[in-house]
């Protein structure tokens, strides 16, 4: 479900659109299951806020990858800066919700495309590890694995 | 007791304080350590304290800006003495400027001077503001000819993580932080508002905790503004408090094991548990403290570079896996105490649970590098990081120790299996050779991970990129338009971009947008109400000028479209198009416009991009993070199109196409290729005909051994300096190892073999990779070289064939865009001295390259004629290297140099240089591994037999002379070993016979009668043999070996004159000396001599010979007096006879002359014949004396013939006379029955004179009990015979009677001594006398 701002691409290449049917074949021959669908991307996002705020970092497991990297860049919530393993990105919130909270998380916009990828703009109000207040803009890049979306990039955007 | 059974503590400490005490102790300390953490807590400083520093930190500005205008002045007066400045290490370049305002020399890259430099009023101070970097500009001058100095400094940099605080002295900064801005030397707004504007930004007012520190000019023009304000003081407290817990655990820690001992309480198996027990709990007390992540960076401390959620937060951190990795070590440490210990007893058992130990460790470190390889940043085992970062010094240490741990178990496994019960310590090889063996496998088992997770890591994250490339890089430029749309609605999510300088607009949204993260070559223009270009920002992409679309509503709707441009004739690509309208608060400000290349080149990984897009991101990374570490090497790429041509490659020899690639391709599989000498494992994407090949460098059997060998090596110098370490905090230090180094032949020749072998080799190692650096630099500058000669050329034909009279008209970037191609290089040119064009201009716009050519540069080039140079010129937070050039042209007063960062290059002879170097450093371990094996064998070899010679000599010196070596060469060692041989036996014969002497010396010393003393040169006495001891211990029971003679003697007064005699003589040697003493009341004479014995290097020593020469003495007496007795019994015999005759012939005559008878001459005749028979009988006696008496012996029983001598006197009854016979049988006597009856008549006859009155005469025979000899007695209860008299009773010629000749009981003594026997008296005056003689029996005298 998009709110206001829903993106409305106009594709007028029709090459464009043969090329993403084909891809949308290919990534569903890839995987078990249908792809999921931007619904889950934004319930994917609100788990991250979910565990964020109810201070378990432990909560995140559900959508961290089983391979591969996240590639994050923190600044309040860090400063982390790079690709971090799965258990990686668990142990990183973790140090952080032992110094800072996450009171409010907010999910701003979901960019999706048919390719299996998204981009999720979320709204923070975080305590930092100083104890400073402060609202952020977090994004949230998502990829298909199997039937459900996982995180592959956490991006908190400059102020 | 054994060691182990002693509970008290063995450290000193623990000796000497009771235990309640140590217990008080214990708990008192860390208990002090936080009450003194909790009294010194930081505090924060209040309102009036930040007030002043605001004050200070102004004040502290102004200092700097004059030091700044000092160091430009410096470039007008260089001879001018100025103080040195923190502002030194802050310049980036000075220069004269002339009347017009052009440099006339400059050294690095100086600013360009601002329009009104030249005009009076201009500031002699500015900033200015860039998105990486804030410079200050500052002028000076005039100097007398006009010139003035202008020179430029950093005032800070998100580039390379320079602060403006760090400008300011520490403890102005102490307890607080600054939030920093600065007025930009371009910016409109009033200088006098600017401090309030900078408050302005955050919340609308100063607190109460903070206060403005005005950044101002000497001469009051604001730069810039600080707001101070107090650090959070619950993260201090709390910092604090961590530290304190922290502290206070070690302090406990530390305190336990010196005061109870862990070694000593290890040795028991409730210590062991406790101590276990201990060991676990303050582990898991520290993680649970949370003290890594508190006290150390979050580097160190937190899960940046490597962190697990997993194992309770044992391995949550670098720290953590190296404090876990710690109590590892310790634990395995107790075990091994505890184990050895118990394997004194029960070995079996002992083996089985430290070999259970040893394999759950095993297991566990193995296991360790999943986690290792997988959630960390770094690469652990390449060459180039191996010890680059604490970070990673701490991960592989950590990780190493829980190798070391089990190495340790299985060395002590080892031990107890093959030497149960020993009291020796387990040696170090069995644990060295166990550790490399662990070391290997996880080498190669991280290298393993590390290449499966790339090869995961190609799946999940590239081949998305690269199948799914046209979508993504339209959803990154949709979703960077919208983010300016949604900024400039909610401008306070995004502050930075929308309040910075309009013209660096485009820079900031693009670096915080997804397209800077995924790297796509794209564009962002910003366009106002009116539709004139306010910003751009463009990464590889030429400017389009093209029509905007009628403003949209405020709807977020955008517009997008796939487009198509030549970037050089004949040359098509398509671009995707995006553009939105955007508004705040409802009214139109302007129209935002996004590209992106839409081509199969436009992939973020592709190498050409990485270097630039690392330079641009520099400014939006975190301070803290000045640099990236993430280890991962960009994929090589490879497309081949659907008819197999090559469309796009990284690599320079790109693999051929084959069927079984485009199978692999079909299925997705991995594929393992080779590029020439390089071998890739990677991934074939087939799609839509095309081919696409994601690959990786493989990790063959040579990197894992690289790897393994990498970690094995940290592994020993782990090894050696936990060995290493305590023996230098031991009191004595090394001196054990020196010791055993001095003592063993072995250890001096391994030494000496590895030094000999081993340093030259790292000698020439080092000499090596000195060569291949030299030859990689060669090799780059040529590369670069013939870059930079290619731009010249293609310049100069460019200028020559445009041929236009001001060549600066001609050289823009989109020239330079089109003439990249064509040299394969970015290319930038400079006229005079300030860049004209370039291919890649966001990096100058971006403030991450300077405008102006290094001085440096600039004179080498322009003013001496060189053809090209090659330098290193920041770009970024590093450096690239890059070739200059000059360029002809028609203008004469423009000077163009063109410039060619060579960065692909680069980084392929690093790359290449990396791989030759780990070939050789592989070769040097395997080398030295080599040499240290065949030292080792080689010192073993020449060192055995040493080592057994010693052993055997070691044998002799023992007593053991039966050693004997077999020669095992024919060299000089065997002929050693053969010497040795001979020598032992020639040892062993003359031990035989010197055994043998010595043997008969001590039978001989033990049988003399004559004593022998020996003494040493102090006087002690050494030998006392038997003889000696009975003739002188009786007297003097102190004379013992090792008693003082001379001493021993003086304490006897009986022996005194011997001692005085022996010191009156002491220097009188080898001359024989008699001294008479008393024993048994009865006088002796001793005779001695003295012989001196030489000791080696001392005082000599004496020998004594000491005799009894009493007997002696009197035999030689009695001989003389026989022989005296013989002279005068032949003298007297020889006249008796004549005068006989003649006093009978004088009778005869006197008859016949009728003379006779006359009475009175027959009286005088008588008594002359009378005489003379009596003197034939004394002369007789003498004679008998004389002559002892042929014996004739034969058996006898001694009980008859006394019955037979004593018959004759009892038939006489003499008057008064008792006779007393007392007689036991006492078997036969052998004796000649004549002389020895002669002799018993003697005695008798001498009792009965002694009993004139009369008495009781007994005559007794018996035998000696324990004896073989017989007594027979005479004794009477006469007149008794007083000492004097008893003395001298045997001597001849001594009597009380006067009628006697004295001689009578010298012939009994004579007779007697003829049988071999012997004669003694008992008397007391008035109590009679006892006569014994004691004869040998029969059978003894046979």
């Amino acid at each position: 479900m998009l709110g206001q701002g829903e993106s409305v691409l106009y594709r007028n290449s029709p090459a464009f659109i043969i090329a993403l049917l084909a891809l949308a074949g290919l990534a569903a021959s890839s995987t078990a299951g249908a792809p999921p669908d931007e619904g889950a991307a934004k319930a994917c996002a609100t788990t991250f806020g979910n565990a964020l705020k109810s201070g378990d970092a432990t909560l995140l497991r559900p959508i961290l990858p089983s391979r591969g990297k996240v590639q994050m860049r923190l600044v309040r919530m860090g400063p982390e800066d790079g690709d971090f393993s799965a258990s990686q990105v668990e142990a990183v919130f973790l140090d952080f919700l032992k110094r800072g909270a996450v009171r409010t998380f907010e999910v701003v916009r979901v960019e999706h495309d048919d390719s299996g990828y998204a981009l999720v703009r979320t709204r923070t109000s975080l305590i930092d590890r100083s104890g400073r207040a402060d609202t952020v803009g977090v994004q949230l890049a998502l990829q298909p694995e199997g039937d459900r979306w996982v995180l592959a990039g956490i991006r908190e955007l400059p102020r | 007791m054994t060691s182990g059974d002693d509970p008290r503590p063995r450290s000193t400490a623990g000796r000497r304080i009771e235990r309640p005490y140590r217990l008080l102790l214990l708990v008192a300390a860390p208990a002090l350590v936080l009450l003194l953490f909790r009294l010194n807590a930081p505090s924060t400083p209040d309102a009036a304290e930040l007030t002043l520093r605001a004050a200070e930190w102004s004040a502290t500005f102004k200092s700097l800006m004059l030091e700044a205008q000092g160091i430009a002045a410096a470039t007008l007066d260089p001879s001018a003495a100025r103080p040195r400045s923190v502002l030194d290490a802050r310049l980036e370049g000075r220069g004269m400027i002339d009347r017009d305002g052009r440099y006339v020399s400059w050294e690095g890259t100086p600013a360009e001077p601002p329009t009104d430099f030249l005009e009076p009023d201009s500031p002699e101070w500015r900033v200015r503001v860039e998105p990486v970097r804030t410079r200050l500009i500052v002028r000076a001058g005039p100097d007398p000819e006009g010139h003035f100095a202008l020179a430029t400094f950093v005032l800070r940099s998100s580039v390379d993580g320079q602060r403006f605080e760090s400008l300011i002295p520490a403890r102005l900064r102490d307890g607080i932080q600054a939030r920093l801005a600065f007025r930009d030397m371009n910016s409109t707004e009033s200088p006098q508002d600017f401090p309030e504007s900078v408050v302005g930004t955050r919340p609308a007012a100063l607190s109460a905790a903070e206060a403005c520190a005005v950044l101002e000019t000497p001469d009051g023009r604001p730069l810039g503004a600080a707001v101070l304000e107090p650090l959070d003081s619950e993260l201090r407290a709390r910092r604090f408090a961590a530290a304190g817990r922290a502290t206070a655990l070690l302090v406990l820690l530390a305190l336990a094991g010196l005061l109870f001992g862990w070694r000593g309480l290890c040795r028991t198996g409730p210590g062991f548990a406790t101590a276990t027990a201990a060991l676990c709990v303050a582990r898991l007390a520290l993680a649970r403290l949370d003290v890594p992540a508190t006290l150390f960076t979050r580097e160190l401390g937190g899960a940046s570079l490597f962190g697990s959620a997993s194992a309770y937060g044992l391995i949550a951190s670098p720290v953590d896996l190296l404090l876990t990795g710690v109590a590892v070590y310790l634990l395995a440490v107790a075990t091994r105490v505890y184990c050895r210990e118990l394997g004194r007893r029960h070995a079996g058992r002992a083996a089985l649970i430290v070999a259970a130990a040893a394999l759950a460790l095993s297991v566990i470190g193995v296991a360790l590098c999943q986690p290792l390889a997988r959630d960390s940043r770094m690469p652990l085992l390449d060459r180039q990081a191996l010890f680059e970062g604490d970070a990673r010094a701490l991960l592989l240490i950590g990780f190493v120790l829980f190798l070391l741990s089990a190495a340790e178990l299985w060395g002590l496994t080892w031990f107890l299996t093959r030497r149960p019960g020993a009291a020796t310590r387990p040696g170090r090889l069995p644990v060295a050779v166990a550790l490399l063996v662990l070391c290997a496998i996880s080498g190669a088992a991280i290298q393993r991970l590390d290449q499966e997770l790339a090869i995961e890591r190609l799946r999940s994250e590239f081949a998305p990129l690269v199948l799914e490339q046209s979508p993504r890089r339209e959803l990154a430029l949709t979703e960077a338009v919208r983010h300016v749309y949604d900024a400039y609605r909610e401008p306070d999510q995004a502050a930075h971009a929308v309040d910075g300088p309009a013209e660096d607009l485009a820079y900031r949204f693009w670096v915080d947008s997804a397209l800077f993260t995924t790297g796509y070559k794209s564009s962002l223009d910003f366009f106002n109400a009116s539709g004139a270009r306010i910003s751009h920002f463009a990464f590889d992409l030429p400017l389009f000028d093209e029509p905007l679309a009628p403003p949209l509503d405020d709807d977020g709707r955008l517009v997008t479209r796939e487009e198509e441009f030549q970037p050089v004739p004949a040359f098509e690509q398509e671009i995707f198009h995006a553009e939105v309208a955007v508004y705040r608060h409802g009214v139109f400000l302007g129209t935002v416009v996004g590209h992106v290349l839409d081509e199969p080149d436009n992939l973020p990984f592709l190498p050409q991009s990485r270097p630039y897009l690392e330079a641009l991101g520099a400014g939006r990374r975190n301070p803290d993070h000045a640099g990236s570490v993430d280890s991962w090497e960009d994929p090589q790429y490879v497309l081949y199109d659907p008819f197999g041509t090559l469309r796009q490659s990284t690599l320079v020899r790109p693999p051929p196409v084959t069927e079984a690639l485009r199978q692999a391709g079909e299925t997705r599989e991995v594929v393992r290729v080779a590029s020439g000498e390089d071998r890739y494992v990677g991934l074939a994407l087939a799609d839509h005909g095309r081919l696409h090949l994601l690959l990786v460098p493989a990790r063959g059997v040579f990197e894992q051994a690289a790897a393994a060998v990498r970690l094995a090596l940290l592994g020993l110098v782990v090894l050696a300096l936990l060995g290493l370490v305590p023996a230098l905090l031991r009191q004595d230090g090394m001196a054990p190892w020196k010791l055993k180094l001095r003592q063993s032949f072995y250890s001096k020749l391994l030494t000496a073999l590895l030094l000999a072998s081993v340093l030259p080799l790292f000698g020439l190692g080092l000499i090596m990779r000195g060569y291949v650096q030299r030859r990689g630099d060669a090799a780059l500058n040529d590369s670069a070289t013939q870059y930079a000669a290619a731009a010249q050329r293609v310049l100069e034909d460019y200028v020559a064939v445009e041929g236009a009279d001001d060549v600066r008209s001609i050289l823009d970037d989109d020239i330079l865009h089109w003439l990249r191609r064509v040299v394969g290089q970015e290319i930038h040119v400079f006229g005079n001295g300030v860049l004209q064009a370039s291919s890649k201009r966001e990096l100058f716009s971006a403030g991450l390259s300077p405008q102006r050519i290094d001085g440096e540069v600039h004179r080498q080039i322009v003013d001496e004629g060189r053809p090209s140079i090659v330098k290193l010129t920041p770009l970024g937070a590093g450096t690239v290297p890059v070739a200059y050039a000059p360029v002809r042209n028609s203008d004469p007063h423009l000077e163009l140099v063109v410039a060619v960062p060579v960065v692909l290059e680069q980084r392929q002879i690093s790359r290449a240089i990396d791989r030759l170097v780990q070939v050789a450093q592989l070769a040097m371990v395997l080398l030295v591994g080599a040499l240290a094996i065949l030292a080792a064998f080689l010192a073993r070899t020449v060192a055995r037999p040493v080592r057994e010679l010693v052993d055997a000599a070691g044998q002799i010196a023992a007593g053991d002379y039966d050693a004997r070596l077999l020669p095992s060469s024919r060299d000089e060692i065997g002929e050693l070993v053969l010497g040795f041989n001979s020598m032992a036996a020639a040892l062993s014969h003359q031990r035989a016979d010197l055994e043998r002497r010595r043997e008969y010396m001590e039978r001989l010393l033990e049988h003399a009668t004559t004593g022998v003393i020996s003494t040493d040169g102090a006087g002690r006495i050494v030998t006392l043999n038997p003889a000696a001891r009975e003739l002188l211990t009786a007297a003097a029971p102190a004379l013992e070996p090792g008693a003082d003679l001379g001493q021993a003697l003086s304490t006897s007064p009986l022996l005194r004159p011997l001692a005085r005699a022996l010191a009156v003589t002491a220097r009188e040697h080898n001359e024989p000396q008699d001294v008479d003493l008393e024993r048994d009341h009865n006088p002796r004479r001793f005779r001695f001599v003295r012989i001196p014995l030489p000791e080696p290097g001392g005082d000599s020593g004496t020998l004594i010979l000491l005799d009894d020469v009493t007997e002696l003495m009197r035999s030689n007496q009695l001989a003389a007096w026989a022989e005296m007795a013989r002279a005068i019994a032949h003298e007297i015999k020889n006249p008796l006879t004549p005068i006989q005759l003649s006093t009978e012939h004088l009778r005869r005559l006197l008859i016949d002359r009728r003379v006779l008878p006359s009475p009175e001459i027959e009286a005088c005749l008588d008594t002359v014949i009378k005489q003379v028979r009596s003197l034939h009988e004394i002369a007789g006696e003498f004679s008998t004396y004389a002559k002892l008496p042929d014996l004739a012996p034969e058996a006898a029983d001694p009980v008859a013939l006394m019955r037979s001598v004593i018959g004759p006197y009892r038939a006489a009854h003499p008057p008064g006379v008792t006779f007393r016979l007392d007689f036991v049988e006492a078997g036969t006597i052998k004796v000649d029955r004549r002389v020895l009856s002669r002799a018993l008549v003697n005695l008798i006859e001498n009792a009965l004179h002694a009993m004139p009155d009369g008495g009781t005469l007994t005559v007794g025979v018996r035998p000696l009990p324990d004896s073989d000899e017989v007594e027979l007695s005479v004794t009477d209860t006469g007149t008794g015979l007083d000492a004097e008299v008893k003395r001298r009773l045997f001597e001849p010629y001594f009597s009380t009677r006067s009628s006697g000749t004295g001689l009578g009981l010298a012939i009994v003594q004579r007779a007697v001594e003829a049988h071999r026997g012997r004669i003694s008296v008992e008397s007391e005056p008035g109590q009679g006398a006892a006569f014994r003689i004691v004869l040998p029996s029969a059978s003894r005298a046979s």
